[in-house]
């Protein structure tokens, strides 16, 4: 009787207190990356639009109406989706971020679909729309926060949110002022910080489904997380747990 | 004044456990949803039936098989760790509901949308970008899944030909675009095929190229999520 009692812990202070807590233990998931299709839908929509934007293709006024469509889903509910699966895989920046300009992409659909009904009319580049411009208020300031936080990552990651959140700010700026200039430097910027986006989402698929890497992750060794491995095609940098004949789910990449 | 109740505060790491969790392939889902809305809309494309008039009518199918249907299966590749079939699936997803919606919208004569074989900017744009991650997932998919490289391959190489042919205009580069998306929607619907047969079969009825017999952890006579099945 004596060794029962003795074979459980003994109880500490908060046990006298009677608010003890029970034995826990954490558990973790693994999960596919999300990021690969947040940054998909990203590039995708902000190729489109920012190309439209510097008079690449289409016309001023005649594209939107069968171009925000497939930006709304693409760029709007995918990437948010992917944000919301963000917060499982445990990813401050993606959970963030991913659903922010998820939500921006739905909005922007709403804004087109509105006009495509005729509803609203949205005026030439040149004409100041500040609001539509405070839009980009809080998305240049909270992009450019999450590149702060992206040096800890890689270069890639950070060079898209650097990118996107100093061509948000000049964006926010053309819209406010009217000035089809400073919109134009915005958009380079987001062609820019969308094929960052491409590559960024391709370097970490490629390296989850071929178990090494494939592309650079463009690691600082002692700036940032990974290890320099990370910068070398053909270097394994994760051991992932799975049980190889089992269901998807318990093996890596079904 | 000191509190008379203190909070317990733990100071040493609790236990940790990677659990794993199997699910049913979310491939299955997500192939025939993408294979269903690539044989329709790429045959009617590639103006192999129908009218102008006809994507009034099956606009709906794209909007939710092709496109809510196959988000379905991208969110649960997440929980399936397949990385390629989340990319995949859910940037055709929304494609699809994209597409459903353009024609929900000319349906209602909200917007006007060009004929077959007119140039088409906007579709043609997205179609580049779609080309672009298709050939990225492919190349991924090449690591464990041949057949899914071929599906995807084929399907990048559709939405090339597609784009070209909406943004030059060309009607024969366009018809070319269709039947190759018709082309990975075959190879898209044997791979979906071959899952489910090799999921419930433990073998493999259709060649995949997977490595051994599959041999899911189960409680035969347990609810459905313990055992395999219902």
């Amino acid at each position: 009787m004596a060794q029962v009692e003795h074979s459980r812990p003994a109880p500490d202070e908060a046990d006298l207190a009677g608010d003890g807590a029970p034995p826990s233990a954490i558990y973790l998931t693994p999960i596919a990356p999300p990021v690969t299709l947040g940054l998909f839908g990203f590039f995708a929509s902000t190729m489109v639009v920012s190309t439209w934007l510097l008079g690449w293709w289409g016309t001023p006024t005649g594209s939107p109406a069968t171009m925000f469509e497939i930006a709304a889903f693409f760029g709007g509910v995918a990437q948010f989706a992917a944000g919301l699966w963000s917060f499982r895989a445990r990813d401050y920046i993606g959970s963030a971020l991913l659903t922010m300009w998820g939500t921006y992409w739905m909005a922007w659909g709403f804004l087109q679909a509105f006009a495509a009904a005729k509803f609203i009319t949205i005026p030439p580049l040149s004409t100041p729309q500040p609001g539509f411009a405070v839009w980009f208020i809080p998305l240049a300031l909270f992009t450019s926060w999450g590149a702060i936080a992206a040096i800890r990552e890689n270069v890639p990651l950070f060079t898209v949110l650097a990118t996107v959140g100093s061509g948000s700010a000049f964006v926010c700026g053309g819209f406010w002022a009217g000035s089809p200039t400073w919109i134009h430097v915005g958009a380079w910027l987001f062609v820019f910080g969308a094929c960052f986006a491409w590559y960024t989402g391709a370097m970490v698929l490629l390296e989850y489904s071929w178990g090494r890497v494939i592309l650079p992750f463009g690691v600082i060794p002692g700036l940032m997380k990974l290890p320099g491995a990370a910068n070398r095609p053909g270097a394994r940098i994760a051991a992932p747990v799975e049980y190889a004949l089992g269901q998807p789910g318990t093996r890596h990449t079904p | 004044m000191e509190t008379a109740i203190r909070r317990p505060v733990r100071t040493t790491k609790p236990e940790a456990r990677i659990f794993l969790q199997p699910v049913a392939a979310p491939s299955v889902l997500g192939y025939f949803a993408l294979g269903s809305g690539l044989i329709i809309w790429g045959s009617w494309f590639a103006a192999g039936w129908g009218t102008e008039q006809d994507p009034s009518s099956f606009f709906p199918f794209l909007l939710l098989f092709a496109g809510v249907g196959q988000l379905g299966a991208a969110l649960w590749a997440y929980r399936a760790r397949a990385g390629v079939a989340a990319a995949l699936h859910g940037s055709w997803a929304a494609f699809f509901m994209g597409v459903g919606l353009i024609y929900l919208l000319v349906t209602t004569h909200t917007i006007v949308a060009p004929a077959r074989g007119d140039a088409w900017q906007s579709l043609g744009q997205w179609l580049i970008y779609m080309s672009v991650i298709s050939l990225t997932t492919a190349v991924a998919a090449l690591a464990r899944s041949p057949v899914g490289f071929v599906a995807q391959a084929v399907l990048a190489a559709g939405s090339a030909f597609a784009a070209a042919g909406l943004l030059l205009p060309s009607a024969s580069l366009q018809e070319v675009g269709g039947w190759l998306f018709v082309a990975a929607a075959v190879f898209g619907f044997y791979a979906g095929a071959a899952l489910m047969l090799d999921s419930v079969y433990g073998i493999a009825v259709l060649p995949l190229l997977r490595r051994g017999k599959a041999e899911p952890v189960e409680y035969v006579r347990g609810d459905p999520g313990v055992k395999v099945g219902q």
